[in-house]
């Protein structure tokens, strides 16, 4: 009997029979099996996509001049969110020396890796000419907060695998743990910075006010922290499951009152953001309009009754019941996401010089409804092809943490805390 | 500092929307189908040549709009690549079409929205061959572009084709670090405004009013 | 490029050739020498070459402004073009390109032209064609109007065309094409348009040519320009910088318009009128000058026929001959005369160089009583009553007095929905001059025209402000050269007097015309799309296109027109030809270069009449080349007394016609009617163009009010419908040319309806839905859009798209064939409709 539980970057996870297969370093039955055979043909299916997309050009997506990032943009904000904080939730208690996580370290950094090369995934699809990914290195613009973001997403990922490796060596007791602690507090940091620069990418940006407020840093940092611990539970729970892990309810228990603070913090900063914006009436007024009635308000409500029923659940003992809990990380996961849909079509969805012209196929999503009936709807809404793409993509972050899984030891130790 | 500083002067009072310019452009530099560097926009009411108001009481008139040219631009300050850059010769802002990696960056960054387009499919044309001036650098699928002010022209000592042609006479263009040159005349003796000028962009586009 | 420190601005090759890593060998920046290639790429089929002609063509369509292009050819392709500098005017001030002389390269070589002679297979209008060569075309033709002539009689070939072609070659300067159709004594159709201004105003002045007007340059010295119902910004845009030129250096500019246009805009007052009613508003306005006493006495008693005695029994000037003088005989030289609108080049055979006049001068009471020949008094009194044998004689401007007491500004502001306020402060305007009034096409558009023009040039002689500096009347889009030839060798006068296109549709349906039989099997069109672009499409098609035997369309492009012919002929674009412009808003005869080969089969219309008259057994008539042509048009006596020649233009490349700049009409008030001064009262009415129809002359003799015949409240139309119809000359095309051009469809991508939210709103109508349009006559779909600019009460639609373009109908189904009898004009604006929303498909 299998059972498959799905979030987005996740992957399909596969309860085993009772007894343990095979030797420490592989795990998993058939259903891994299946699941890697599936993620390999998504994988595959989303390349083929891509290929269509550079081939018959990026016109058959959604996006076009006014509204220039889509999807795959929203993607890689998302990931890079669910990797920062997955590594955070890893690096955090052995940074700290919190007893009673160890458990889970290995998996969340892997679980981390993964949404790092996914985020990097979703920078590639979304370039027009990635047969040009080199020139970031020969010509880089060490001034745009695009460079840093590659280099600190660069640094991220070879560090996150050094980190991984660090956990085992310090199990087998090649090395100290002093050592390990240090490389923990760098990976902290580092996951710190790469949201933070992803952030930048944005919050620095004058030309969209919605953008622009130097508060996107830490939000960013604190929508890591709540939809990597969301991960992180999600994962535990459905490992736990899947017999592949133990874990301590307790731990859970803490990671779930985290999970809730995290939440507060995120929605204290939504909290302030949107009275700095409606306060000054005018052009504030106007997002404060579009997030709360408008376009983006779907968006807006899922992320607010979301993250708010999580906090809810995760701060009420009686609540705090392992489904629920599932049930509650996924709502932050979704609430997050759903912010990064606000942030960035959002973003879009204000024309700073909205007088009316001639409009062009190439000029904006719903091109024949002119200017004004462009930015009625959804200034953008992602086509099939996107989705296919993106699902790719996804496959592809599915198919390595299942090979993970499967392949490498990253189960807790024994004796491990 | 740049050693010239060329912009260009658009006086509202004179111009009438006719899109001459917009299709000089869009000649002169062979641009691909559906995408276009100038539009006419039109301040009034909904569409173009409405006005504002309730008639008879109506107003309206035109603004033109491309590339600002900005001295502080925020387009350079993001690329990835360096494919966009400030010429510190003329201050053009120019953008390299072989090195633009198609990451869009610029294109979330300028706050002056529809400037810049991006080919979004292997570039289409009307007809099956190159039109406008044969300098013009070559369309490439899937990077950004935007208006040049006209960089071949530059070279050969003309103003870019959008100031030629306009039938009303309204655009102007030259080295603002010229005191005696007549966009600086103007500057001193009309009224003016920029776009978005608290975006902090000084861009190098002026309008008359 | 000013300002700058170097002729190059600085820029050195090093800094320009930083784009793209290789480079072609590209020559040193000295001198200007053109930069060869420095893309590294080419666009598919576009070889590497370094050389670059530039030749010099005219854009000539019809909105007049006969720009001079520059027409860049590489590899034998015109690839662009560019604005051409004007030797006649080295201000730069008739420099000039647009949007569609810039578009041009797809006029040439899109999709849409006529490669090749083509044979209709299916049913007319089914778009089934085979292709056949020219030979077998010309000759199909050539039997076909044998037989139909030996069956019907020669005038069953008619011929007729648009204004897609102000060259004087082939287009419709051209005499050629009355020497083919002459010699076979074919049936000229006159086109009818803008003839209502013309009549209106030619009554009171005289023949001076169609349209003249001050030249633009002029407008600054106005004090007020005043712009009655032309959308200079869109129709004209070329003049639009006078315009604003003129306003910087004081001129108020004053706009009466229905509708909101961009010059409206720009206007220093804009004025709101009613449609259809620009008559009461310049009868008002001299109601205020008449009654205030602030005509200007001096100019009418010298200029005008205002102190003229009128017979009260005959409504004509009493005249020394009445008083038993003898009527003198003199013979005076045949004066010249402009032509823009469409006339039979062979009437001028055989005529002489003069002309016999009868001279009986009107007769005026002078200051003592006396009645004397009006030119003998010594203050000839512009009121009073003299008893002529029981007769009363009233002077004219004593009845236009009391014509024009009915305008006071109370009740013209019930017609005209001015404020009474708003029309004594247009008069004092107006008397503070000297002003330039600028009629348009806008209130020539109904069947009360002519009136309008009539009383602008009224107010004319009312105020005096005419003939000089900053002060005229009239229409200002196209000069027409006087001074050519419109003889050349192998003319014949045409047998059978010209027949009004108005007229055409009842002669195909009865047979018969002004009482005869008239057989009309055939029609020639050339340069000309009127299906889309005549009144009462449905009209033409059953009545006109449905009586025809035989359809023979020449155009460059595919049209409406050419849908329903039975053989299409391609015709050659303008840059493929060599021409010369002698119709032009520069007044310059300007020299248009053929830049490249003609495409596909294409031939020039001149090449075309030459295969016409071979097979049609006239190997012998039209056997001069195309310069020697020119060369009988144009070198004539007059023209070179200015030193013009035709090989002067060729080697001057534009030449200005007029002794002076900027060149004024009427300049010593010397009118050109019978009596050289300003007929304001008309004695002797006639129409524009007599086909034997009946007109109310009492109504004739002064401009009066009256409402056109569908667009008024109150119309036998408005029971059903409620919207007058107006059309707009978009910026987009000139006519229908540039229709397809996809350039420019990029901006303006379909058919649109403007119409204001209040109307659209009561109809259930969203901005941006598509409607129908529709009346009696027939219905057009397009996309509604709302425009606060647009008169609540009517509707504007940019005129000329293609059937194919609209999602069912189009625009000229709408529009009256109703014409009034006296200008004989198409009415394009005086119809009523309805608008709904467009449901299927």
């Amino acid at each position: 009997m299998t059972e498959n539980v799905s979030t987005a970057g996740a992957a399909n996870a596969a309860q085993a029979p009772a007894e343990a297969r095979g030797p420490r370093s592989r795990w998993g039955g058939r259903g891994l099996n299946v699941a890697i055979i599936v993620a390999a043909v998504v994988t595959v299916a989303g390349l083929v996509l891509w290929g269509v997309q550079l081939s018959g050009g990026m016109v058959q997506t959604g996006m076009r001049n006014l509204d220039s990032w889509g999807l795959y943009i929203t993607m890689f904000m998302f990931l890079v969110g669910l990797s920062a904080g997955g590594l955070i939730i890893s690096s955090v208690p052995k940074a700290f020396g919190m007893r009673g996580f160890g458990g889970i370290s290995k998996v969340a950094v892997w679980t981390s890796i993964c949404c790092t090369v996914l985020a990097i995934g979703f920078v590639v699809v979304d370039l027009g000419q990635p047969a040009r990914l080199w020139e970031l290195f020969a010509y880089s613009n060490l001034g745009s907060p695009l460079m840093w973001d590659i280099l600190v997403l660069g640094t991220y990922l070879i560090l996150s695998c050094v980190y991984l490796w660090a956990q085992l060596r310090a199990e087998r007791g090649a090395m100290s743990h002093t050592a390990l602690r240090v490389i923990s507090v760098v990976a902290l940091v580092c996951a710190v910075l790469v949201h933070s620069v992803t952030a930048w990418i944005f919050g620095l940006q004058q030309s969209h006010e919605l953008w622009h407020t130097a508060l996107l840093g830490p939000w960013f940092v604190s929508s890591a922290l709540v939809c990597g611990t969301a991960l992180v539970m999600v994962i535990v729970v459905a490992l736990r499951k899947a017999g592949y892990m133990e874990v301590e309810q307790e731990n859970l228990v803490k990671l779930a009152k985290m999970l809730g603070a995290f939440v507060c913090v995120d929605l204290y900063f939504f909290g302030c953001d949107l009275l700095t914006s409606a306060f000054l009436g005018g052009s504030g007024a106007e997002v404060v309009q579009m997030l709360v009635f408008g376009q983006l308000a779907p968006f807006f409500w899922i992320e607010i009754v979301g993250c708010a029923v999580c906090a809810v659940i995760c701060f009420a003992p009686k609540l705090r019941t392992t489904p629920l809990l599932v049930v509650a990380s996924i709502l932050a996961i979704a609430g997050i996401f759903c912010k990064r849909v606000q942030l960035l079509v959002g973003g879009f969805q204000i024309p700073n010089l909205d007088l009316p012209g001639a409009v062009t196929s190439m000029t904006v999503t719903n091109w024949e409804a002119g200017m004004a009936g462009a930015y009625q709807g959804l200034v953008y809404w992602p086509t099939p092809l996107e989705f296919g793409v993106a699902l790719g993509v996804v496959g592809l972050g599915a198919l390595l943490l299942c090979l993970g899984l499967k392949f490498l030891p990253l189960k807790p130790a024994e004796g491990n805390e | 500092m740049a050693e010239q500083r060329l912009a260009m002067l658009i006086d509202t009072k004179r111009c009438i929307g006719c899109n001459s310019c917009a299709v000089a452009c869009k000649i002169e530099n062979n641009l691909p189908n559906n995408i276009w560097w100038n539009r006419v926009l039109a301040v009034g009411g909904d569409h173009l040549d409405s006005p504002e108001g309730e008639y008879p009481n109506l107003k309206m008139h035109n603004i033109t709009l491309a590339c600002q040219h900005c001295e502080n631009p925020a387009c350079v300050k993001v690329c990835p690549v360096g494919a966009t850059y400030k010429d510190p010769e003329t201050g053009v802002v120019r953008q390299d079409y072989d090195k633009c990696i198609g990451c869009r960056m610029c294109m979330a960054a300028c706050p002056y929205t529809g400037v810049r387009s991006f080919n979004w499919e292997e570039p289409q044309y009307h007809l099956d061959f190159a039109v406008g001036d044969r300098d013009v650098a070559a369309h490439q699928k899937h990077v950004v572009e935007k208006c040049t002010f006209c960089w071949h022209r530059l070279a050969k000592g003309l103003a870019p084709a959008c100031i030629e042609v306009c039938s009303a006479r309204a655009r102007y263009f030259g080295d603002l670090n010229d005191p005696s040159s007549e966009v600086s005349q103007l500057i001193r003796e009309r009224e003016y405004k920029q776009l978005l000028p608290e975006r902090g962009t000084n861009p190098s586009v002026y309008y008359l009013v | 490029m000013s300002g700058t420190k170097s002729p190059h601005g600085g820029l050195t090759r090093r800094s320009f050739l930083k784009t793209t890593a290789a480079v072609a060998g590209a020559t040193a920046l000295a001198g200007g020498t053109t930069l060869t290639a420095l893309a590294e790429s080419y666009e598919p089929g576009q070889k590497e070459t370094g050389e670059e002609q530039i030749f010099c063509g005219v854009c000539r369509g019809n909105c007049s402004g006969t720009c001079k292009l520059n027409l860049h050819v590489v590899d034998g392709k015109i690839v662009k073009t560019s604005k051409r500098k004007f030797n006649s005017f080295p201000d730069g001030s008739v420099d000039r390109i647009c949007l569609r002389g810039l578009s041009q390269v797809y006029n040439i070589y899109g999709p849409n032209r006529v490669q090749y002679p083509m044979r209709r297979v299916g049913e007319r209008g089914a778009g089934e064609w085979e292709r056949i060569s020219w030979d077998d075309a010309v000759s199909e033709i050539a039997e076909r109007w044998q037989e139909i002539r030996e069956k019907y009689g020669d005038q069953a070939i008619a011929y007729t065309r648009g204004s897609g072609n102000l060259g004087t070659v082939s287009g419709v300067a051209s005499p050629m094409f009355n020497v083919f159709f002459n010699k076979i004594n074919s049936t000229q159709i006159k086109i009818a348009r803008d003839q209502a201004n013309t009549r209106g105003i030619n009554r009171v002045m005289g023949n001076l040519g169609d349209w003249v007007l001050n030249d633009p340059s002029d407008f600054k010295n106005a004090k007020t320009l005043f712009v009655w119902g032309a959308n200079i910004t869109d129709a004209q845009l070329h003049d639009w910088h006078f315009v604003a030129e003129a306003q910087e250096s004081g001129t108020r500019l004053v706009v009466i318009d229905p509708i909101m246009t961009q010059l409206a805009a720009k206007a220093d007052m804009w004025i709101p009128v009613k449609p259809a009613t620009d008559a009461a508003l310049a009868l008002s306005m001299m109601y205020v000058m008449i009654e205030e006493d602030a005509v200007n006495k001096p100019f009418m008693k010298a200029h005008t026929c205002a102190p003229f005695l009128v017979r009260e029994d005959t409504g004509e000037f009493l005249r020394m001959s009445d008083l038993g003088v003898e009527p003198k005989t003199i013979e005076v030289a045949r004066t010249q005369v402009s032509q823009a609108s469409s006339a039979n080049k062979g009437a001028a055979v055989g005529q002489s160089a003069t002309v016999t006049k009868t001279v009986d001068p009107p007769a005026a009471l002078d200051s003592n009583g006396e009645v004397v020949a009006v030119d003998d008094a010594s203050d000839p009194q512009l009121s009073g009553t003299y008893d002529f044998g029981g007769v009363r004689c009233r002077t004219a401007f004593d009845l236009l007095k009391d014509d024009v007491m009915d305008y006071s500004p109370e009740k013209a502001s019930e017609i005209c929905d001015v404020p009474a306020e708003t029309i004594t402060e247009l008069a004092h305007i107006a008397l503070d001059g000297p002003c330039i009034h600028r009629l348009g096409w806008g209130s020539n558009s109904y069947t009360n025209g002519v009136h309008a023009a009539h009383a602008n040039a009224t107010m004319a002689a009312l105020t005096g402000q005419i003939g000089y500096s900053g002060a005229g009347t009239g229409v200002g889009d196209f000069k027409a050269c006087w001074g050519i030839n419109a003889v050349v060798k192998g003319m014949t006068a045409a047998k059978y007097p010209m027949i009004s296109a108005l007229f055409l549709p009842e002669i195909m349906r009865t047979g018969k015309y002004k009482g005869q039989d008239y057989p009309i099997k055939s029609l020639y069109i050339y340069a000309g799309n009127p299906v889309s672009n005549q009144v009462n499409t449905h009209e033409y098609l059953d009545d006109i296109v449905g009586n025809l035997d035989f359809l023979v369309v020449a155009d460059y492009a595919f049209t409406d027109t050419t849908k329903y012919a039975d053989i299409v002929l391609p015709a050659s674009h303008w840059f493929e030809q060599e021409d010369v412009v002698a119709i032009s808003a520069t007044q310059c005869f300007i020299h248009s270069e053929k830049a490249i080969e003609p495409l596909y089969e294409s031939k020039p219309d001149i090449e075309i009449l030459r295969l016409f008259a071979e097979k049609m057994g006239h190997p012998d008539l039209i056997t001069y080349t195309d310069d020697e042509y020119m060369k009988m048009v144009i070198d004539t006596a007059s023209l070179g007394a200015l030193g013009i020649t035709y090989d002067a233009i060729k080697e001057n490349e534009d030449m200005y016609w007029y002794p002076k700049k900027p060149w004024i009409p009427w300049e010593n008030a010397e009118f050109r009617t019978d009596s050289g001064r300003m007929e304001f009262y008309v004695e002797k009415p006639t129409v524009q163009f007599d086909m034997g129809q009946d007109f109310d002359v009492e109504r004739e003799h002064l401009p009066r009010y009256f409402n056109p015949t569908e667009a008024y409240e109150g119309s036998p139309a408005w029971d059903k419908y409620k919207l007058i119809l107006l059309s707009e000359r978009p910026r987009f095309r000139v006519h229908s040319m540039w229709a397809d051009n996809a350039y420019l469809r990029e901006l303006d991508p379909e058919p649109t309806i403007k119409i204001n939210p209040h109307d659209a709103e009561a109809r259930g109508i969203s901005d941006g839905d598509y409607v129908e349009v529709y009346n009696d006559r027939g219905h057009c779909v397009a996309k509604a859009v709302f425009n606060n600019g647009i008169r609540p009460g009517c509707m504007v639609y940019p005129k000329s798209w293609q059937s194919y373009q609209h999602k069912a109908g189009c625009w000229s189904e709408l529009l009256t064939s109703e014409y009034d009898p006296v200008g004989v004009n198409e009415s394009y604006f005086d119809n009523l409709v309805e608008v709904r929303v467009w449901n299927e498909g």
